[in-house]
């Protein structure tokens, strides 16, 4: 049994690393019927799988729009996944709060953070574009958010993320929200002078940041 | 002296001119501030961070020769060496964008843009063609029913002065992703219907072709095809889906170009570097730009492209022009010019674009050390092969 569990997880991330969406599908399906836990299916097949096409992008082996496949198949396996998950059983990485600041009508590189975000195991609340600092600060507070994540294209918004940083390190909820940023108008040196605690510099990196900063909120 | 024309057509022809020729690519702000002329809002999305107007005084063309006046006028009194005209700016005639709410509109290419007063600026939002029946009820614009007075309007401006005018189009990649929702749904539509996706690629570059032609035809000097291909972390799509669906329309228009004699320019954000080589077999394009300093080493482009390309570059948008000292700036103009000037093939230019957050000052010192340090002789990096 564990060995045809072990085969149908290979062939699960094997149709994610060719990108094959409908064997994919069909091989969660098949995962299911067999009695292969979800967990062990999100973890052993398709995360495998997501991994190895996001570090082959990271090594710019493969390009933006084979990362954004892969995430749009991870989703639409999660969606499968989602009704057989047991209460409790999938062990969230970290709850995100998402948004393009105040100003910002791109949800590009947002949608794309988010959803590689989600494909990790994370919790993503997306907050949608053009959010207030205000709304970013209530809803982190309200969905217990570990980390909030914010995106800017544009160099004319970068005041407004300032402003979002500081309103979300200056709440009661500051002293145990990590920010990360990350979009076109971000960098290093912009993070560290807004006091965010992380920059990402792109989707896939978010997740490594991400877990990062979970792991600095666990120490 | 060299005319504005002759610096700018020399250097593109790989040949040293008097000194390095500039170009500045401004935002209205900047436009305003070099003209005392307000820009006027338009009906339609124009880039820049242009106002959108529902209701204009002027007529639709008159607002877009007004503002084509401004941005030469701008150049004019900034002293830089090109005009450009954009086919943003070319409206079907009878054109009205359809709102779908009071700062929301569609436009002639189904690409929707909504404007946001409190930052002053207009972004594209979201794209009509979602699904094939969409593309199916799709009436594509005309190219002929195009109203090209514009182009006329510039090309004939810019005898004073003798200045180049480039003609800015759109062709292979932007539009499609922008009419379909962006480029992450265009990009699981590339492997999820793949049909659909590439109907929507050929109907674009069908069009944009023959209105590109129609611009040549009106005397541009030079055309810039505009579509972004890449990211920082290099190009959006892997090979196989630039030389399936990207490459060929830019190909046919290259070959158009060649034949009658006008260089082709071709613009993307990001590091195309991974596919530069193939690239250029490929298309037979003429010019790279902006060459973005954050994912490119301009130095490397010039060694290695710098006989095949010009070069029109890069002169950093993101700290140097918005945050930087002087210095800063004078150092950067330096930097650039160092390593795309010698033997011709460069024009100094910004990273992307002169954008609101940008210091005019540092606007204004760009343009001086580019006269001061770009005289020929200049330039270090050599083009090799």
């Amino acid at each position: 049994m564990s060995s045809e569990h072990d085969r149908i997880l290979k062939d699960l991330a094997g149709s994610m690393i060719d990108m094959e969406l409908e064997a994919a599908k069909a091989g969660v399906v098949e995962a299911l019927g067999a009695g292969v836990p979800a967990k062990r299916i999100i973890e052993e097949g398709l995360g495998v799988g997501m991994e190895h096409i996001g570090n082959r992008f990271a090594a710019g082996e493969y390009f933006l729009s084979e990362l954004i496949f892969a995430g749009y198949i991870m989703q639409e396996a999660l969606a499968i996944l989602e009704p057989h998950l047991e209460a409790g059983a999938a062990v969230s990485e970290g709850r995100v709060v998402i948004a393009s600041v105040e100003g910002d009508l791109h949800d590009i590189g947002k949608n794309i953070a988010g959803s590689m975000l989600r494909s990790a195991g994370f919790e993503v609340i997306d907050l949608g574009v053009d959010v207030s600092p205000e709304r970013i600060v209530e809803a982190a507070g309200e969905h217990g958010a570990d980390i909030v994540a914010l995106s800017a294209l544009l160099s004319v918004v970068v005041p407004y993320m300032e402003e979002t940083v500081r309103a979300v390190k200056e709440s009661s909820i500051g002293g145990r929200v990590k920010v990360l940023i990350g979009g076109r108008a971000a960098d290093v040196d912009s993070a560290r002078r807004m006091g965010a605690d992380a920059y990402a510099h792109d989707a896939w990196e978010g997740i490594s940041k991400a877990r990062e900063l979970m792991a600095s909120i666990a120490k | 002296m060299m005319t504005h024309r002759e610096r700018y057509m020399a250097a593109i022809h790989h040949e040293e001119p008097d000194r390095v020729p500039i170009y500045a690519g401004l935002d209205a702000k900047f436009k305003e501030m070099l003209t005392g002329r307000r820009h006027a809002s338009s009906k339609s999305y124009i880039g820049g961070g242009v106002t959108v107007a529902k209701e204009a005084k002027m007529t639709d063309y008159e607002v877009l020769e007004w503002n084509q006046k401004l941005s030469n006028d701008a150049i004019r009194r900034l002293g830089t060496d090109a005009f450009i005209v954009s086919d943003y700016w070319l409206w079907p005639r009878g054109y009205e964008p359809r709102y779908l709410d009071e700062h929301t509109f569609v436009d002639w290419w189904g690409k929707t843009y909504r404007l946001l007063p409190k930052v002053g600026t207009n972004y594209w939002i979201d794209g009509i063609i979602k699904t094939e029946e969409d593309l199916d009820e799709f009436v594509p614009p005309d190219p002929d029913e195009i109203n090209y007075d514009l182009v006329d309007f510039a090309v004939r401006d810019a005898r004073d002065g003798d200045y180049p005018v480039i003609g800015a189009v759109h062709l292979a990649g932007m539009f499609p992703y922008l009419m379909m929702g962006g480029l992450d749904r265009f990009c699981i539509n590339l492997y999820a219907r793949p049909r659909f996706t590439g109907r929507v690629l050929d109907m674009v570059a069908e069009v944009q072709t023959e209105i590109a032609k129609n611009i040549i035809d009106r005397g541009v000097d030079i055309i810039a095809e505009t579509d972004d291909i890449a990211g920082v972390d290099g190009p959006f799509w892997p090979p196989e889906i630039m030389r399936r669906h990207i490459w060929p329309p830019i190909k046919r228009l290259a070959d158009h170009c060649h034949r009658r004699g006008v260089p082709y320019l071709k613009h993307t954000d990001g590091d195309i570097m991974p596919v530069l080589e193939e690239f250029i077999d490929f298309c037979g394009f003429d010019g790279l730009n902006p060459i973005e300093p954050q994912c490119m080493d301009m130095a490397e482009v010039k060694r290695r492209f710098g006989r095949r390309l010009y070069l029109r570059g890069n002169v950093d948008i993101t700290w140097v022009i918005p945050y930087g000292a002087e210095e800063d700036v004078r150092r950067d103009v330096r930097r650039a010019i160092d390593q795309g000037a010698k033997g011709g093939g460069f024009v100094l230019s910004e990273s992307n674009s002169f954008h609101p957050n940008c210091k005019f000052e540092n606007i204004l010192t760009y343009v001086d050390e580019a006269k001061r340090y770009g005289r020929y002789p200049c330039g270090k990096v050599e083009a090799e092969g």
